[in-house]
This record gives C-alpha cells, structure tokens and sequence, in this order.
C-alpha cells in the first residue's frame, strides 16, 4: 500500500508537469501593442516636400524687397533673392544659394528648423536626423543641418 | 529507502519541471520577439504611394494628395464622400488601381493631418467636421485622435505609424504650412 502511495504521488507530480507545460506551450500571452514607426522614405519624403513646396505657395512678393512669408519669416531673406521661375520651389532655390554662398549657414540651418522641427513636422524627440549636401568644390558632404548639434 | 527514494523522485521532478518551464519560455519568448518583425510585409512602405495612387481614381473634386501636396478643399471633399473606412484607399485598390499586393481584410488604418497646433480639421467648422479619415474595430479614428489614444485597440497585434510631411495648400499663403500626414494601421 505505501508503495502504491509513493508511485500515485509520482504519477500525480508528472501529470501536474505535462499539464503546466501544455498550458504554457499553447497560451497566447497578449502582446505589448506598441507602435512601429516605419521611416525608410523619410529622407526621400524631405526632400519631396522641398522640391514640391514653391516659394509663392508660402510667401507673398517674392524676388521684391518686400516680401513676406507669414509662417516662415526665416524664409524671408532668401525669398527676395528668387528671380525666376525655375527657382521657385525650396529645394532648387536652397541649392543655388548656397552654391553662390549669398545664404549663410547659420540661415539655412534657421530655416529647415522652423520648416520641420518647430511646425511639428519631424518629432527630434523621436527622431534625429541630419540634411547633408554636395557641392562641386568639396568632394565631402557638408552638414546643412544636424538635430543633434542645434538641439 | 523510502524517504529517500520519495526525496530523490520529487528533487527529480522538479529539476526537470523548472527546466522545463525555461525551455518554454525561452522558445516562446524568442518566437514573440522574432515575430512582429517577420510578419511587417515590406510592401508597407508604399502605402503612402499607394494612398496617392488610389486617390488618382477618385473624382476629379477629391483627388487631394498629389506629389507632397494636399489640397485642403478636396481633401474637404473626399472626407465628405468617404466618412467611414479608407482601408480600400490606404491598403487596397480602388477602382482601377493595381495597390501594393497587400489584401486590405488584415489591416484597419486611419489617416489624420498635424502641425505644431495639433491634428488639423477636417471640414472645419461643418457638421462633419473631423480630424482623422477611416475606422477601426473600436471605433471611428477621428474619436480616437481627438482623445490622443492608439486607434489600435487589444483586438489588433500589431500598430504601425508612418508619416511624411506635405504642403497643406489652403490657397491661401497666410494659412499654407508644410504639415505633417499621418497614417496608422492596425494589423490584424
């Protein structure tokens, strides 16, 4: 009989074992729900948006003394200097101003931080990022913006 | 003996369960880590383009996304045409479209608009007016943003956000603003 008792607790023990295991095998914990960011068009997007944006779209008078950007006023010194209309998006406009050296960087740098960072467009909390560019004189790219440094 | 035999099978025993229970673990830990990321299809990072393309389809009056612009009054108008899901819009096809190869019947998404005053109205100041396009399983999106909640409730595995900024075109240079689109899909 004390036998039969030692061998009962013992099957008892493995059955409670394949039990436990079978139940954590097949249980379907419910999982954290957290978001993920997919961000591999960012960069192309950025750039997108500069080349798609005009000039005129945001500001009134450009290539006049007196023009005026409403939203963007660190727009303003570069939006007197837009001349034709092949230069009337961001990005091509950008381009020829610093390729001429007529905007500092300390300007460029002023604008693309009003355009992403303080309208709520790129989240530096979440995000950094850097906008680097080419030129025909430097073989290295030269840093246009960097969230890290001007945070 | 018997004491012994009795300490012996139960000392046994429960080596063999606590090893157990970490092989478990560890299998099903690994899996659920592992996993979420396998099942994100790469396909998903054209939906945005796929957004854009599917909108080519609609009427002339609610194509609102062309090219890294919005143009607030027709996107007024889609909002008007389609104040219930856009999943066909976001992930599917519409109309003549050729979509991106993802089914829509996995994912629900929204689509809402920001800039530094928060999401933007959407027929502003009408009886319909919104901030958020499309639904979910527990509920409009607009509710959910206008309450700054995950659209994404229990029911969904996986949440994914994606955005890219735009120029919001009021037609007007005093409001124009380049603005942030957001989309989020709840993955089934």
């Amino acid at each position: 009989m004390k036998k039969g008792y030692v061998f009962t607790i013992d099957l008892a023990i493995a059955v409670l074992i394949l039990f436990v295991g079978l139940v954590l095998f097949f249980y379907n914990a419910p999982s954290a729900n957290d978001s993920t960011y997919i961000t591999s068009q960012l960069s192309q997007d950025v750039v997108g948006v500069l080349a798609a944006t005009k000039i005129s779209d945001l500001c009134t008078g450009a290539g006049t003394s007196s023009c005026n950007c409403p939203n963007y006023p660190t727009l303003e010194p570069m939006c007197q200097t837009v001349v034709t209309e092949d230069e009337d998006n961001l990005l091509a406009h950008t381009a020829k101003t610093l390729s001429f050296g007529s905007t500092s960087a300390d300007e460029y740098k002023a604008l693309i931080k009003e355009i992403f960072v303080e309208k709520g467009v790129i989240d530096e909390t979440r995000f950094g990022f850097s906008i680097l560019y080419k030129t025909s004189v430097s073989a290295q790219p030269q840093s246009l913006y960097h969230s890290e440094v001007d945070s | 003996m018997r004491a012994q035999l009795l300490s012996f099978d139960f000392s046994t025993g429960t080596i063999f369960f606590l090893l157990m229970i970490a092989l478990i673990i560890g299998i099903f830990a690994f899996n659920t880590f592992t996993s979420n990321r396998d099942e994100i299809p790469f396909e998903l990072e054209f939906v945005l383009s796929n957004l854009e393309n599917n909108v080519r389809f609609a009427p002339v009056s609610e194509r609102f996304l062309t090219n890294y612009r919005v143009d607030k009054d027709k996107l007024d108008a889609f909002a008007l045409s389609h104040s219930g899901s856009i999943d066909d819009f976001l992930i599917g096809t519409f109309e003549d479209s050729h979509g991106i190869g993802i089914s829509p019947d996995n994912y629900d998404g929204c689509l809402y608009f920001r800039d530094d005053n928060g999401p933007i109205a959407i027929n502003q100041g009408q009886p319909e007016e919104v901030v958020a396009l499309g639904e979910t399983k527990s509920g409009s999106c607009d509710s959910h943003i206008i309450g700054n909640q995950n659209p994404c409730s229990d029911d969904y595995s996986t949440a994914l956000a994606l955005f890219e900024p735009v120029l919001m075109d009021y037609h007007d240079v005093s409001e124009n603003k380049i603005v942030q689109l957001n989309m989020v899909l709840c993955q089934i």
